[in-house]
């Protein structure tokens, strides 16, 4: 039940590539898998709370103080491209 | 192992180069590491030999361990089994890796597993498969695959690994160890390369109970770098290895034993419940009513945490970058992610990114959510009269190489008993229990509640002792 349509849609979301065949490959894998989902529908929900956190916690804090922390040099080191100290990438402002 | 370091019966350099040897011999057809760290590991052999020699007493000291290539270890690669990753070296070691190292732990090498820890066969790697000890055509589990294959095969006594579905407790299964899951929030998760945060814990792998106890001593406990670490204290595992299972009431619940189950295992986790009984324990049959749904719940919040763990991926700060120049930076983010994902990882983003998308976040996240809301409680309300839950680990012994590959959906399905822990965060445990007429590791499951990882391990060694499982030699 997911389009190709959607699939590309999804895919520009995801900022994933797709292209000819693989669109509709996607969009069947995806269906089935999808399809499996939909039985959650059999279940009444209407008076549950979602859960987004097993823990009972709320926002964890810290004090705002620097303790350890990378150099330049180690923020660096895994750049695929550096310019002048900076991570460089494609010209984003013409 | 540990005692015989500490008496001096043998020293670590000397276990090492025998795991070494063992590796070059057994690793053309297991395929276990993607990175083993031989000069490293006969230097960090050195150091512990001469702090035994100094008298110096620590848990683990010289105990060589192997960990899961998505934890990261210092100025070393950390893979997760990506081509996206490939070069990515550790800015920092993860709290687990720390906690190793100050109980003295020797690491080995860093273990394959599937990308991201994607996946339940270790067949998603971008490395190469892993493949199983005790039969090599087929699957050792996953996706921490590699690292219970390692210590199946002999090569070292403890290894790391990382469950968010059921990816200790299976792969534990499929080769014949010992795998915990702990609770949800008891294991720092810091330097851990995140799939799914709310389900995602690090865990320990052993040939026997008492070495995951040993290990889990070592790994676990509060960490104010992980902001879902919980600060309660880390129970000694190893006293929970000397108390009995009298009076412990053992859930059998009846959602875990349906048709599809193969009949092998079945028997095999009802001996099980037979022996704990045997020796004290009363069974009961109970029921977990929305076990059905978990695979579904699984992959919708599993899939859309994924999506967003997985964001930070696109070739600007660390990791591969596509040297296809078309499209400025958002064909940079594109083609980067699209040719350093595997296919079950972009999968996986996918539907991620749709469950969680305008007009769908209602029907799948949130409904998602509720049901996980209810399989939460059906464990609440299990537990309020057991103490451990007795299951099957995986519905059937391992499968091989290939077999499951085709749909995605079937290998979702091998996880249908193991991911309703990682939901609802309570504590699981694979221990080996027989062997298939085709000579395969089956293994039993118990759960127990909410940092209750002390019955968990009572429970389990109960087990072991009362049966026999076969030494794998190879």
């Amino acid at each position: 039940m997911l389009t190709s349509e959607e699939a590309l849609k999804v895919a520009k979301l995801a900022n994933l590539k797709l292209s000819g065949d693989e669109v509709a490959s996607m969009a069947g894998k995806l269906s089935g898998v999808l399809d499996y989902i939909n039985q959650l529908n059999k279940l009444d929900t209407s008076n549950v709370k979602p859960t987004s956190h097993i823990l009972d916690m709320g926002d964890v804090f810290r004090v705002d103080e620097v303790t350890q922390h990378f150099d330049h040099k180690l923020s660096m080191e895994n750049a695929p491209a550096q310019s002048r100290g900076y991570f460089s990438v494609p010209r984003i402002i013409e | 192992m540990a005692r015989k370091l500490s008496s001096g019966e043998a020293s670590s350099t000397e276990i090492v180069k025998g795991a070494l040897e063992r590796i070059d011999r057994l690793e053309p057809r297991i395929k276990a590491f993607i990175k083993v760290e031989r000069e490293d590991a006969l230097a960090e052999a050195k150091t512990a030999d001469e702090r035994i020699a100094k008298g110096e007493k620590l848990p683990l000291l010289g105990v060589p361990v192997a960990i899961k290539d998505n934890m990261m270890v210092e100025n070393r690669v950390t893979t997760c089994a990506s081509k996206i990753m490939e070069n990515f070296r550790a800015p920092y070691s993860a709290t687990v890796i720390k906690k190793l190292r100050s109980a003295g732990a020797v690491i080995l090498g860093k273990t394959n597993l599937d990308e991201f820890a994607m996946g339940s066969s270790t067949e998603n790697s971008a490395f190469g498969a892993t493949r199983n000890p005790w039969n090599e055509k087929t699957v050792p589990g996953g996706s921490s695959g590699g690292s219970s294959a390692a210590v199946a095969a002999g090569y070292c006594p403890i290894s790391l690994g990382s469950d968010t579905g059921g990816s200790i407790r299976q792969p534990a299964s499929f080769c014949g160890v010992v795998g915990l899951k702990p609770t949800y929030g008891r294991v720092s998760r810091f330097g851990l390369v995140a799939f799914a945060s709310s389900l995602d814990q690090i865990g320990p792998f052993g040939k026997t109970v008492e070495d995951v106890a040993i290990a889990m001593n070592a790994i676990g406990g509060y960490d104010k770098m992980d902001s879902t670490s919980v600060n309660r204290p880390m129970p000694d595992l190893t006293q929970s290895l000397k108390k009995d299972v009298k009076g412990f009431v053992v859930g059998l619940p009846k959602e875990y034993f349906i048709g599809g189950v193969d009949p092998e295992v079945q028997k095999v986790v009802r001996d099980a419940a037979d022996l704990l009984a045997k020796q004290g324990a009363r069974i009961e049959e109970i029921s977990l009513p929305h076990t059905e749904y978990a695979i579904a719940v699984y992959y919708v919040i599993g899939t859309a945490e994924a999506s967003s763990n997985l964001a930070r991926y696109d070739g600007v700060k660390y990791g591969h970058r596509s040297k296809n120049a078309d499209g400025g930076l958002e064909g940079m983010y594109s083609s980067t992610r699209t040719e350093g994902f595997g296919p079950e990882v972009r999968r996986r983003i996918m539907l991620g990114t749709y469950v969680l998308s305008s007009g769908y976040y209602d029907a799948y996240y949130i409904k998602a959510q509720k049901v996980r809301t209810l399989i939460l409680n059906d464990f609440k309300e299990a537990f309020k009269k057991c103490t451990v839950i007795l299951t099957p680990t995986a519905p059937t012994p391992p499968f091989n190489a290939g077999e499951k590959t085709a749909d995605p959906l079937q290998m979702y399905l091998s996880d249908i008993f193991s991911v309703s822990a990682n939901l609802a965060g309570i504590p699981g445990i694979n221990i080996p229990g027989g062997l298939s007429a085709h000579g395969l590791p089956i293994g039993v499951q118990m759960m127990a509640d909410h940092f209750d990882e002390e019955s968990l391990i009572t429970a389990a060694v109960a087990y072991e002792r009362a049966r026999t499982f076969p030494a794998l030699s190879i």
